[in-house]
Formats: structure tokens, C-alpha cells, sequence
């Protein structure tokens, strides 16, 4: 016989709704007020039009740069042993927890155009960073490579270096095997890691607005153009929002569901 | 034509003071566990390094720390047969099988049919087509056998290679075994019977390595 269901204790139900409750009402609040019939009209608006493809090419470039550059950073940070290596992993993990705005700000300062490597970047090959698409893309991916750089390395530690060690003894160099065996074999964590790193992306707005501006058109993300449009037009940013929130709600769904791999 | 490995190595526990001549043909290594059997093949392969000493394959030296010396496991020539298998979990068994042969730059359908044909001789021909998430123990042992014969290599070193075969299974491998076209086998086992099919025994204890050829 099954043992009679134990009841739970009240001490830990009632916090444990309230919590749910914190999460929950403000979704249903945005859903419960968001303009369902002019939906379609509010998101074909010009304007968002323009965030919206902003929007992607941020946040698809973003994506491809983590990938990139995350996963050489992810086996680095994985297989090479070094003294400072917790250190260097905590500098790679820092804008998880950085507020946005800070990481802006220390943008600025670095990539402006009188910045550590902004005057040389400016002078030397005429690029200016702050307040152009290619500043947008580089403040997402900022805020976005340490969600892919996690997900990878902690999936590369558990694989353990025994498929690396059997394609060695089958003849292949470190730079092959990593391309025909360590990649391949840890597709799902890459996958999962890319998804997150797009959807941070996308979502970004205090690293961007502050080191990239607010310009129509060019840096002008869905995120920004939801802050501009609660002021003139609450409508259409609670139209944007369930966008937002749609595509949120996707990416959870599909990596819960493994419906990205195979 | 010798394998000579003179030099010490450390790992953790372990501490192998290594003097071996190994000469073309069947060697076993046996001993108990943790002695630093495994050790001894990794090492051979190219995956662990001396601390000290040297060792020689057919007269080149290809692990000196001493004088900077390592070559690489990737280009020692030889395959290994893993204890726990370590099949590509992405590829079906016979493009795991084909994997060595498409390292060493054959186009995919020459690869494939090299693999096919290793495959046939450890009678594992039907699961050319299976991943091996799905394949039991015994299953991916063979195919993993079948990837270290399909790599033509000058050293094949066997890990326990008949451990999770059953029984029917196992006079067959051996018989491929004590003939293969390899210069060199090293086959650590834990059945005695195996260990007599050798033309060298290397005894591995406490870290006292001892070497008998028998006849």
C-alpha cells in the first residue's frame, strides 16, 4: 500500500505561492491588458517594424559572435589548466551579474571613440563603435557570451576528455578532433547555450542604451522601443511586449521540450 | 624492431619504474587492479608522458623529457582499444569505425569500406548501422575493436578488450588477435588463458615491473 500523502507544511506553501504569485501576475497583467485585436496593427507600425529588424540582426549577429568566440573560450576555459583559470572564469561570467548599465559604461569607456581602444580603433582604422549597429551588437553579445561560455564549459567538463583521447589515438590532431568529436558530442549544451545567449541578446537593453543610444533604425532595439512607446503609445508597447514575451516563452518551451536537437 | 622503455612515471599513487624491450609479436600485461597496467598502454600510446627515461619505437625516440622530446598520440601510428569502449556517440558504428582511415585523408566511401570489411572479421557486421547509445557492451567492445584493427596500426594496444564479450564471442577475437597484422600487440588482460597466448608476459606489480618471454 502507498503511504498516505503527507500534507505540506504551511510555513513553506504560503511563500512558495507568493513567490509564484510575484512571477505570475504581472504576465497575466500583461496579457489581461494587451491590445489583442489591433495586435497585428501594432507590431506592422513602421516603427517596430524598424526595432524588429534591429532586433534581429542584433541579436542573430550577437548569437554567431558567441558561438564563435564562446566556444574556443569554452574549451580554453574547460581543458587548459592555468593558476589564474578561476579568475579568468570569473572575469568570463561577470556581466551575468553586472548591471546592464555598468557594462555600458565600462563600454564606453573602453570602445568610445576616446576610450582605451576606441582612440586607437578611431585613428587607426576609422571604426566608431558607440552609437552604431556594430556597438548594439557588441553590447548584446557582452551580456549574452557568458550564458553560452557557461552552458558549453560545464557540458565539456562532464564529457571528460576520453572521446578527445580516442580520436588522438585514431590520428587526429587536437584541431580536428575538436571540430569532429568534441563539437559534435556536445551539440546539445551548444544548441541550449545558443538559444539562451540569443534570447539574453535579444532582451538587452541597459549595456545597449547607454553605449549604443537610443537611434531609430540602427540601434533602436524591440527593448528600446517598448521604453519609448510606454511613454507616447502604451498600446503599442504592451503590443511589442507579448512579442517579447512569446519568443521568451519559445525558447523555454523548445529547450524544456529538446525540440532544438534532433 | 623494438618498443624500449626505460624511465619512471608518477601518477597519484602510482610510481612504475618501467624497463621493457618489447619485440614484435603478442605481449600481455597482467596484474592486479590499479597496478598501472592501463598506465603502461597509455603511455605506449602517447596520452600519458614520462617523468623520466626514455622510449623508443623501432629506434626513434618518441617520449624523452629529458630532451624535450614527445611525440604526440596522433602521430605514433598505432590504435587502442579503450576498457570502457569511448565509441563517437554521434556517428553510427560504421563511420566509427571509419573514423581512423578518414583521419588519415581516405575520401568517406573508401573509409566505409575499409570499416565494413573490420567490422566482418569481429563479426559485427549488423550493427554497421546502429549509434552506439544503442548498442549493449559486448556490442560496442566489438565495434571498438574493429575501429583499432580497421587503423592498419604498427601498435595495437588492447585494454581488457574481451572483458564485456560473451563468452561465444571471445575465441574469435582472440584468434584476431594473436594474429594481427600489427608489428606489435599489447594486450592487458585479466584471464590467464589470454595471457598464455603471448609471446611475452610483462608481470605488473606493486610498481615492480617483471618481463618473461615464453614460448
Amino acid at each position: 500500500m502507498r503511504p498516505p500523502t503527507r500534507h505540506a507544511p504551511a510555513p513553506l506553501l504560503i511563500p512558495a505561492g507568493i513567490g509564484l504569485l510575484i512571477v505570475a501576475v504581472p504576465i497575466i497583467g500583461l496579457l489581461q491588458r494587451a491590445p489583442w485585436s489591433s495586435l497585428a496593427a501594432q507590431l506592422t507600425n513602421p516603427a517596430v517594424v524598424d526595432a524588429i529588424g534591429v532586433s534581429l540582426i542584433v541579436s542573430i549577429v550577437s548569437a554567431m559572435l558567441c558561438l564563435l568566440l564562446g566556444l574556443p573560450l569554452a574549451w580554453a576555459l574547460a581543458r587548459i589548466e592555468l593558476r589564474g583559470g578561476r579568475l579568468i572564469r570569473a572575469a568570463v561570467m561577470l556581466p551575468m551579474v553586472l548591471p546592464p548599465v555598468v557594462g555600458g559604461t565600462a563600454l564606453l569607456f573602453a570602445l568610445g571613440r576616446r576610450g582605451l581602444v576606441g582612440q586607437w580603433l578611431d585613428r587607426w582604422f576609422g571604426i566608431t563603435l558607440p552609437f552604431t549597429t556594430a556597438g548594439a551588437i557588441l553590447a548584446a553579445t557582452f551580456v549574452a557570451l557568458p550564458f553560452f561560455v557557461t552552458t558549453v564549459e560545464s557540458a565539456l567538463r562532464q564529457n571528460g576528455t576520453e572521446l578527445e583521447e580516442a580520436a588522438a589515438v585514431s590520428g587526429a590532431r587536437p584541431l580536428v578532433a575538436f571540430l569532429t568529436v568534441t563539437v559534435p558530442a556536445s551539440r546539445e549544451s551548444i544548441v541550449a547555450g545558443l538559444a539562451l545567449a540569443w534570447a539574453r541578446a535579444l532582451g538587452e537593453f541597459g549595456a545597449t542604451v547607454t553605449f549604443a543610444g537610443n537611434l531609430a533604425g540602427r540601434t533602436r532595439t524591440l527593448p528600446l522601443q517598448t521604453f519609448i512607446a510606454l511613454e507616447s503609445d502604451p498600446e503599442a508597447a504592451l503590443a511589442i511586449s507579448v512579442l517579447l514575451l512569446t519568443i521568451s516563452l519559445g525558447v523555454l518551451v523548445a529547450l524544456r521540450c529538446r525540440w532544438l536537437v534532433r | 624492431m623494438t618498443i624500449i622503455v626505460r624511465g619512471r612515471i608518477r601518477r597519484g599513487d602510482l610510481d612504475l619504474r618501467l624497463d621493457l624491450e618489447l619485440r614484435p609479436g603478442l605481449t600481455s600485461i597482467v596484474g592486479p587492479n590499479g597496478a598501472g597496467k592501463t598506465t603502461i598502454l597509455r603511455l605506449l600510446a602517447g596520452l600519458e608522458a614520462l617523468d623520466e627515461g626514455t622510449l623508443t619505437v623501432d629506434g626513434r625516440v618518441v617520449d624523452s623529457p629529458s630532451t624535450g622530446v614527445f611525440v604526440p598520440a596522433e602521430e605514433r601510428e598505432l590504435a587502442m582499444v579503450f576498457q570502457d569502449h569511448r565509441l563517437l556517440p554521434h556517428l553510427s558504428a560504421l563511420d566509427n569505425v571509419a573514423y581512423p582511415w578518414r583521419r588519415r585523408g581516405h575520401d568517406r566511401s573508401t573509409a566505409r569500406d575499409h570499416a565494413a570489411a573490420a567490422l566482418h572479421s569481429v563479426g559485427a557486421d549488423a550493427l554497421a548501422a546502429l549509434r552506439p547509445p544503442s548498442l549493449s557492451g559486448g556490442q560496442s567492445q566489438r565495434v571498438a575493436i574493429a575501429r583499432a584493427i580497421a587503423a592498419d596500426p604498427t601498435a595495437l594496444l588492447l585494454d581488457e578488450p574481451l572483458a564485456s564479450v560473451d563468452p561465444d564471442g571471445r575465441p574469435l577475437l582472440r584468434e584476431l588477435f594473436s594474429s594481427s597484422p600489427a608489428t606489435y600487440t599489447v594486450w592487458v588482460t585479466h584471464d590467464s588463458n589470454d595471457a598464455d597466448l603471448a609471446d611475452c608476459l610483462v608481470t605488473v606489480s606493486a610498481g615492480e615491473i617483471h618481463q618473461t618471454e615464453q614460448t
